[in-house]
């Protein structure tokens, strides 16, 4: 079966959630499929600048199609669009103009998706509110696939969102929580799975970072975005009720880090690095608001660590209920009475990594999603 | 495991912690500490909800070509005047929504932190009461052991 996947981006030093897993999926299911990628030049999701990539190449072992960026996103027109289309009256044709504004404007890959819909058996789209999804979908819908990674975004309200999510044969949704969110809004039935994206198991030795023990540890991007503004005000305040304990970061920083003898910033680790720093730590944390997966969570879960996760947004909350691998908080009194459950009570956080292992074991291994992916697509297509 | 039983005992211990009274002698301390934030002027940003709001304010009572001519000037106006201004302005540093609802946390952060402080005085005021009336019925007794003697 020749399947090909559209993302907006693509490589191996392209940073960002759903292109990566776009990656990660395309690379396992060529075990089981002909897969080809099909994507833009783009390097930056900002303004969608082009980087120097030929419009061929292999990336371990899947070949990949890059069609040119037309133009770059002019961010203060398309958010004066974007504004207007969100709260004042708007035309039909306004909303066309959106798709062409929110990029990344690539006319070539629309077109090579139209006039070879014959030559794949099933097209796999990431990401519903960029160019690419919202052009290529409505050409091949009887074939396509659609891994929305929608999050509570004023464009899933938009008509023309609406009208596009009608469309797809299939979804592969990240969450229960984004499946409910989606069905919600194009209320149809459509045959779907819920099913993420998988982690390899790996065993991991502690040590290196026993220095800063006891601590809890954030990985990602630190930005007020994901939650940092909260988690530096809430662990300021904690500490001070309750010092002791250390608040370590791994990632990019986007926003200013509050200078604190208790916040290390590691920066941005190796791979290996990174697992060493969550197999130290006494669980991991995540404040973010906005997450329609999040891999660093099912990552502590593969090696037995519980989590500690911001209540107001429904998957983190959602995953953490299911899976019983970790606890969640709403506001500061919550997140003070679950810090200290999980720096406290050992054995309560010994068993909420086991949990958490088990949500992954079952869930969120390779296989699992493998198999996922293709009991649906012999569903749809037969 | 069941996450909701565990964090419901944790609500139950928030609780408990708030009947026994809700400041501790840490939370007086970093009360006291607590800075007040900067307010910028009110008038200087726009209210996000501004437009829906005043929505009837902003509307002529008869649509028609003039409305059309002010929406084109000022997208025009809007447009002319983002561009001169893109190497002076950041995104983020024009957004009036975001400055609006900075403007809205520090106005709640100091309301907060100066109810919080009003609270902790007038508890200080009611204990002294309490102590005040304590004397004076213990004064009472002593006169009225006087008066008899």
């Amino acid at each position: 079966m020749k399947v090909a996947i559209v993302v907006q981006r693509y490589g191996l030093n392209i940073a960002g959630g759903a292109e990566y897993h776009a990656r990660l999926i395309a690379e396992h299911m060529s075990k089981h499929w002909d897969v080809e990628v099909l994507t833009t030049d783009a390097v930056d999701y900002v303004h969608w600048k082009r980087g120097n990539f030929p419009s061929r190449e292999v990336l371990n072992g899947i070949p990949v199609r890059r069609f040119k960026v037309e133009r770059e996103r002019d961010t203060i027109k398309f958010g004066l669009l974007q504004r207007k289309i969100e709260i004042d009256e708007h035309t039909p044709e306004e909303e066309e103009q959106w798709i062409d504004e929110e990029g990344p404007y690539a006319p070539s890959l629309i077109n090579y998706i139209d006039k070879s819909r014959k030559n794949y058996d099933l097209f796999i789209f990431f990401s519903y509110r960029y160019y690419q999804s919202l052009r290529g979908i409505p050409r091949v819908k009887e074939k396509a696939f659609l891994v929305p990674t929608a999050e509570h975004d004023p464009v899933l309200y938009f008509n023309l969102t609406r009208r596009l999510l009608r469309l797809p044969a299939g979804y592969l949704y990240n969450s229960w929580e984004e499946k409910q969110l989606i069905e919600g809004i194009h209320g149809v039935n459509i045959p779907n799975v819920v099913v993420g994206v998988g982690i390899e198991e790996r065993q991991v030795q502690g040590g290196r970072f026993s220095d800063y023990v006891p601590y809890m540890l954030y990985i990602g991007r630190i930005d007020r975005n994901k939650g940092a503004y909260r988690l530096f005000e809430y662990f300021k305040l904690y500490k001070r009720r309750h010092p002791g304990l250390k608040l370590l970061l791994v990632g990019k920083p986007v926003i200013e880090i509050p200078k604190d003898p208790d916040i290390v910033h590691l920066g941005f680790l190796p791979e290996q690095e990174k697992w060493e720093a969550l197999a130290d730590a006494l669980f991991l944390i995540n404040p973010s608001h906005f997450e329609s997966l999040s891999m660093i969570l099912l990552e502590a879960w593969s090696i037995s660590k519980p989590v500690l996760v911001y209540g107001g947004c429904e998957v983190l909350k959602g995953q953490v209920q299911r899976s019983g691998g970790g606890l969640y908080f709403n506001d500061y009194f919550e997140f003070e009475e679950a810090v200290e459950i999980l720096r406290n009570q050992h054995e309560l956080r010994k068993t909420m990594g086991e949990a958490g292992y088990k949500y992954y074991y079952d869930n969120y291994r390779w296989d699992v999603i493998e198999n996922k992916y293709l009991k649906l697509a012999r569903e749809v297509l037969g | 495991m069941n996450i909701e039983e565990i964090m419901e005992k944790a609500r139950a211990r928030i609780e408990e912690k708030k009947k026994q009274g809700l400041f501790t002698e840490e939370d007086i301390r970093d009360i006291e500490e607590m800075e007040l934030k900067i307010l910028p002027d009110v008038s200087e940003i726009r209210s996000f909800y501004e437009t829906h709001i005043f929505k009837e304010e902003y509307t002529p009572p008869q649509g028609g070509i003039k409305k059309f001519l002010r929406d084109k000037f000022r997208d025009r106006f809007l447009r002319v005047f983002f561009f001169f201004m893109r190497p002076l302005l950041s995104p983020e540093k024009i957004d009036s929504a975001v400055e609006y609802i900075k403007l809205l946390h520090n106005i709640s952060h100091n309301l907060v932190v100066e109810l919080s402080r009003q609270r902790i005085k007038t508890l200080e005021l009611e204990a002294r009461v309490k102590a005040l009336e304590e004397k004076t019925k213990i004064l009472e007794n002593r006169i009225r052991a006087y008066e008899k003697e």
